[in-house]
């Protein structure tokens, strides 16, 4: 019983006429980190949404911690794709806004010391005080990272966090991610399309078929040890292994669309994800 | 493009619009020369005028004062109307952008209500409150809310999504999701909406004075207009489009320091 800590059971989703995501089944144990990967547009982030609880689904449940998802809840923090901060708020008043609703018993000078001392974790304490303006990209997310942890959530949704940074932030968000991650034992569940993303900072990756209509294709477990360093994992010679597998799920998902068409086309997405790997 | 020299600056920013006003001036010179025999020409204008320029703060009597008197009763009267239509028009704004329900059962009697000239609320506000004083506020009031209205019911409904799904994933509470996101994202369209109401509540003014007879410079308009002294008519317009002109300026200021911060 306990070991499911979260259980997606067959999830739907339509949006008028159009169905998203259809009989989407995924459970995850307490303290495991999932990502989710698979094309643009194929319905993943709204998976995430739906266990956020910021989307209904249209048939199946979500059951999360026992209890069924209907709305966001204090046991999940969230970090979007773009850092979504207040510009009229510090980096500190960002976090503080969900820390005074998650530890509303708390006095302000504690939740003032808990916002500030996860923006300390994620290495922004000289930045405090400064507004999003003034932040860079990479530093804007890891003020969303900082904001997420803050309410101490048991869950992590991520919906590509780390999308729209360049390589080598990315890469630094993701050991900071990681360790925040390992840090308190929490559960992850991470959007990505990026392949060697997904390899370094997931227990298992759940692979996921191009819409419409998408569902869980194939799961691939990821048995490097932890705690991971990046140059152990990319040494490692099941790295390949496994990177071919999600690579090649990719393009089939790609090749089997274009198929009756008898199209050339080249996989765009497939291309994009590997960039990483040359940096 | 080449780096503008000072000199090319002076004639772009004095001497091109002195050259405006003065081609305006002549223009009215000749017309009053020829075709409108009635319409004082510039300088007899000046010379009619110049007691109440001159001695702007001047009192000689309930209407015979100097302009900037006037000037000053009337931006009185425009404030209480115009603080009238934003305490009115920002909360009802702000409804009308959260509530889709609100926004159906509301639209159609603010875009009939919008319309309306100050010509026909004023009578309507006298009937009502019996007194000129508040009726001049009330018709200032009715007509100036309504771009801070509509402005504001933009400024929440045009808050991104993304905002939205934070303050749900934060949890924030109802007042705090007002006070500490709508209103702060909303904040750059409401000023733009401040601005014009400000605009109107000016317009409307000399409607509001020249009906009531109440002193200021549209009811000094409206007097000397009954009194034949058709140089003071020009005064009053002068007056009127330059504090307006100031008004809008000082506004466009504050919106682009709201902006920026």
């Amino acid at each position: 019983m306990s070991s499911k800590y979260l259980e997606i059971s067959q999830v739907s989703k339509a949006f008028g006429s159009q169905v998203i995501v259809k009989d989407f089944d995924l459970s995850m144990q307490r303290g495991e980190f999932v990502s989710i990967i698979g094309h643009s547009g194929c319905g993943k982030s709204t998976v995430l949404s739906m266990v956020a609880g910021l989307t209904d689904s249209s048939a199946g449940a979500i059951i999360l911690g026992g209890k069924e998802v209907t709305e966001p809840g204090p046991d999940r923090g969230v970090v979007f794709q773009a850092p979504n901060l207040f510009p009229w708020m510090s980096a500190l008043e960002n976090v503080l806004l969900g820390v005074e609703q998650a530890h509303s018993r708390k006095s302000h000078k504690e939740q003032v010391q808990i916002a500030a001392h996860h923006l300390e974790l994620v290495g922004l304490g000289d930045a405090l005080d400064k507004k999003p303006a003034a932040l860079s990209a990479g530093m804007r997310q890891r003020v969303g990272l900082a904001r997420a942890f803050a309410l101490s959530p048991n869950l992590l949704l991520l919906d590509e966090p780390f999308g729209m940074l360049d390589s080598l932030t990315r890469m630094e968000l993701q050991d900071v991610l990681i360790e925040l991650w390992a840090h308190d034992d929490k559960s992850a569940l991470m959007i990505t399309h990026d392949v060697d993303e997904a390899l370094f900072l997931s227990d298992r990756i759940v692979m996921m078929t191009k819409g419409p209509e998408a569902r869980v294709g194939e799961i691939l477990e990821v048995p490097f040890a932890r705690p991971r360093e990046r140059k152990a994992v990319l040494d490692d010679p099941n790295y390949y292994v496994l990177r071919e597998r999600v690579m090649s799920f990719l393009e089939e998902q790609v090749q089997h669309e274009a198929s009756p068409a008898l199209s050339t086309a080249p996989t765009p997405q497939a291309n994009a994800s590997t960039s990483v790997a040359a940096a | 493009m080449s780096p503008k020299t000072l000199s090319d600056r002076i004639i772009e920013s004095v001497v091109l619009p002195l050259l405006g006003v003065g081609g305006v001036i002549a223009l009215w010179a000749i017309i009053s020369a020829t075709v409108a025999p009635s319409l004082p020409n510039p300088w007899k204008t000046w010379e009619v005028s110049k007691l109440y320029v001159l001695a702007p703060f001047e009192k000689r009597g309930e209407l015979d004062q100097g302009i900037l008197r006037f000037t000053w009763y009337s931006l009185v009267r425009v404030a209480k109307g115009y603080s009238l239509a934003l305490v009115l028009g920002t909360p009802l704004g702000l409804l009308l952008g959260m509530s889709k329900s609100f926004t159906k059962s509301l639209d159609p009697i603010i875009q009939i209500l919008r319309p309306v000239s100050p010509l026909a609320w004023l009578p309507l506000g006298l009937v009502i409150f019996q007194k000129p004083e508040p009726a001049g506020i009330f018709t200032i009031a009715m007509c100036s809310m309504w771009p801070t209205v509509l402005n504001t019911a933009l400024g929440v409904r045009s808050i991104p999504q993304d905002y939205v799904n934070v303050a749900r994933v934060l949890r924030l509470s109802r007042t705090k999701r007002l006070f500490k996101i709508t209103l702060p994202a909303a904040l750059p369209y409401m000023f733009t909406g401040f601005r014009l109401s400000l605009g109107i509540a000016w317009l409307v003014i000399v409607a509001a004075e020249m009906l009531t007879g109440a002193p200021g410079v549209g009811g000094f308009l409206w007097q000397e207009y009954n009194s034949l002294i058709y140089e003071h008519l020009i005064l009053c317009i002068a007056t009127i489009g330059i504090v307006g002109f100031l008004l809008d300026r000082l506004m466009s200021m504050l919106e682009a320091r709201l902006r920026t911060a």
